[in-house]
């Protein structure tokens, strides 16, 4: 780790064209679409980190995503808590739930806990839906901005989407993430060698939904409203497509998914292709899925290598 | 407020409907081993199906009752060959059906865009029935569950299929070797569970809007079934439909349609913590 590496000097190098290039003149179009970007990366490397090496499926990130959102939303409005301390404050809701949710599926099977995430938004939808206190179908509005100025927030985004990636990395090189993978990859055997199977599984899921819940707080506060709509399959979908698509079980293929669908997304706009993108996008994740599992990072190593 | 006599036909129909729905969800879970996680969809494609049948190409009812059930019973048979058969692990499962559920919805998204279509009820008028007037659609629904479950049982316990099903779910390895082909099971069972989310459409969409989603709160329900029943397990499948219909027909007469998933979710979590193995504790698992 010492040595300083060219994929390092590569990775800085990105960086800073990332953090510079919005700022160019005639850049300033890709500044809404980029920070939207880094906060959907930074959802798909939450979703990656649990599924990617603690092996269990989510089909409802959408869920942590939404509720961190909506609390945040309501501390910093109603109660005029200051925004960064609300995003916190909204991403450890989420990260609550996720505990309350967690404890009586995690300790079965891992295909009860999938069933159990692609519940939550529905019921989420439904509630948000019927409740007052939580805006109802309209949503609630003039949720204060982090920072008035658009370039600074672009750069907020940033730095999330890297503290996500940090965090990650962090995660899975502790001795939590070795008991991660190894839940992954043969939970029966980490049981039968004195791991905690439960707790790893519970500590995962929590990390991801506060990383999840902070994009999602951090998403509230750039549109200025949050809705029902939060919920919606294909919020929950993205992170999954992302991540398979980049490559699940890296740390950077969350990045790069992200990256290569808001691109495509918002360059196909056009009104023909418009409904059928997002069919595209599951069709072309389901045969990347089945024929290279490990994503374009997989296809990126074996060409460079 | 609602009649009494009302909510209890209605959480007789809904409850009948899930039942023949949900059975189709946990036959495929106990004898193939796999949580389909496209069930919902195979519900809002057979709607789609009859819509287009009934409202665009304005066929009889008996053609489109038969086109219905022939395309699902199709569709599961390669459903199965295609894809399923290869599938081992659970999660890779999972998430393989879920992609091809993604798929199929965004594909009727394409073609019928959002909109929420109706499809004219099959079955019009209404008849009374106690001093309470009922639409025909509904009663034609219940009559035909009803028939259909005690098929259903009489296929799954009474005839040599039904015993080599049986016998496949408890165990695959000992059927094979007294010469049943698990094979031809599963895919009859994938036919089967397909079918019965086509004729749960077929039932219960006319009358009504139509959606893309429409297919997730139908899974939703199937899950919070087996989960209740036991996975695999016919008549627990069939006791814990009628607790969750009934259940969500007084919640959604007598407080708010609102919070009948938050019922259903409540209930999941509750039965996972308390007692894994489903209220009867005959589940496989």
């Amino acid at each position: 780790m010492s040595a300083v590496r060219p994929s390092h000097l590569a990775g800085i190098a990105l960086l800073v064209v990332l953090a510079v290039l919005p700022a160019l003149p005639g850049m300033r179009a890709l500044l809404f679409p980029l920070t939207l970007t880094n906060i959907m990366a930074t959802l798909a490397i939450a979703w990656n980190l649990l599924f990617g090496y603690a092996g269990l499926l989510s089909l409802g990130h959408s869920f942590f995503f939404g509720a961190a959102g909506y609390a945040s939303a309501i501390l910093s409005k109603s109660y005029g808590i200051p925004v960064p301390v609300a995003m916190v404050i909204g991403a450890a809701v989420s990260s609550g739930i996720a505990a309350l949710v967690g404890l009586p599926s995690l300790k079965l099977r891992g295909h009860y806990f999938v069933l159990v995430t692609l519940v939550l938004p529905a019921v989420a939808y439904q509630l948000t839906n019927a409740l007052d206190v939580l805006g109802g179908h309209d949503g609630i509005f003039g949720v204060p901005p982090l920072v008035r100025d658009s370039y600074a927030v672009y750069l907020g985004s940033l730095f999330l989407m890297l503290a996500s990636l940090v965090a990650s990395a962090f995660v899975i090189r502790s001795r939590l993430g070795v008991e991660m993978i190894s839940v992954r990859e043969d939970e029966e055997a980490a049981k039968a060698l004195g791991v905690d199977t439960p707790r790893v599984k519970l500590y995962a899921l929590m990390i991801s939904a506060f990383l999840s819940g902070l994009a999602g707080a951090y998403w509230a506060h750039l549109n200025g409203v949050i809705s029902p709509s939060v919920y919606e399959l294909e919020k929950a979908s993205m992170p999954l497509l992302m991540s398979v698509l980049g490559g699940k079980g890296t740390l950077l293929g969350p990045v790069i998914g992200a990256y290569v669908i808001q691109t495509l997304f918002e360059s196909l706009k056009i009104e023909a292709i418009a409904t059928a993108r997002l069919f595209v996008f599951a069709a072309a994740t389901f045969a990347i899925y089945r024929i290279f599992p490990q994503g374009l990072m997989g296809v990126l190593r074996r060409v460079i290598g | 407020m609602a009649e009494p006599l009302v909510v209890f036909f209605y959480g007789l129909v809904t409850s009948l409907i899930f039942a023949l729905y949900s059975v189709g969800f946990s036959l495929v879970f106990g004898v193939a081993r796999v949580i389909d996680a496209a069930y919902g969809i195979w519900y809002t494609t057979a709607a789609y199906l009859v819509y287009a049948l009934v409202t665009r190409l304005l066929l009889p009812l008996p053609v489109t009752v038969v086109v219905v059930v022939a395309s699902m019973v199709a569709l599961g048979i390669s459903y199965y060959a295609v894809l399923v058969r290869g599938l081992q692990e659970k999660v890779e499962m999972i998430m393989t059906t879920f992609l091809v559920a993604l798929m199929a919805q965004y594909l009727i998204v394409a073609i019928f865009t959002n909109f929420p279509w109706s499809i004219p009820a099959l079955f019009p008028g209404s008849t009374q029935v106690l001093g309470v007037s009922l639409f025909n659609q509904q009663v034609a629904a219940a009559i035909t569950a009803f028939l259909l479950l005690l098929v259903l049982w009489y296929l799954v316990y009474r005839t040599k299929m039904g015993l080599a099903i049986r016998a496949v779910a408890q165990d695959k390895e000992a059927a094979l070797l007294m010469g049943i082909n698990p094979d031809r099971v599963m895919a009859f069972t994938l036919a089967l569970s397909c079918s019965l989310a086509g004729i749960a459409a077929l039932l219960q969409a006319p009358n009504s809007v139509i959606s893309p989603t429409m297919g997730w709160p139908m899974l939703t329900l199937a899950f919070a079934v087996v989960v209740l029943g036991g996975m695999g397990d016919f008549f627990g499948a069939i006791i814990a439909s009628f607790i969750i219909g009934f259940s969500y027909q007084l919640i959604t007469n007598l407080v708010n349609p609102l919070y009948s998933m938050a019922a259903a979710l409540a209930m999941i979590l509750l039965v996972l913590w308390l007692r894994p193995r489903g209220l009867f504790g005959r589940s496989l698992e």
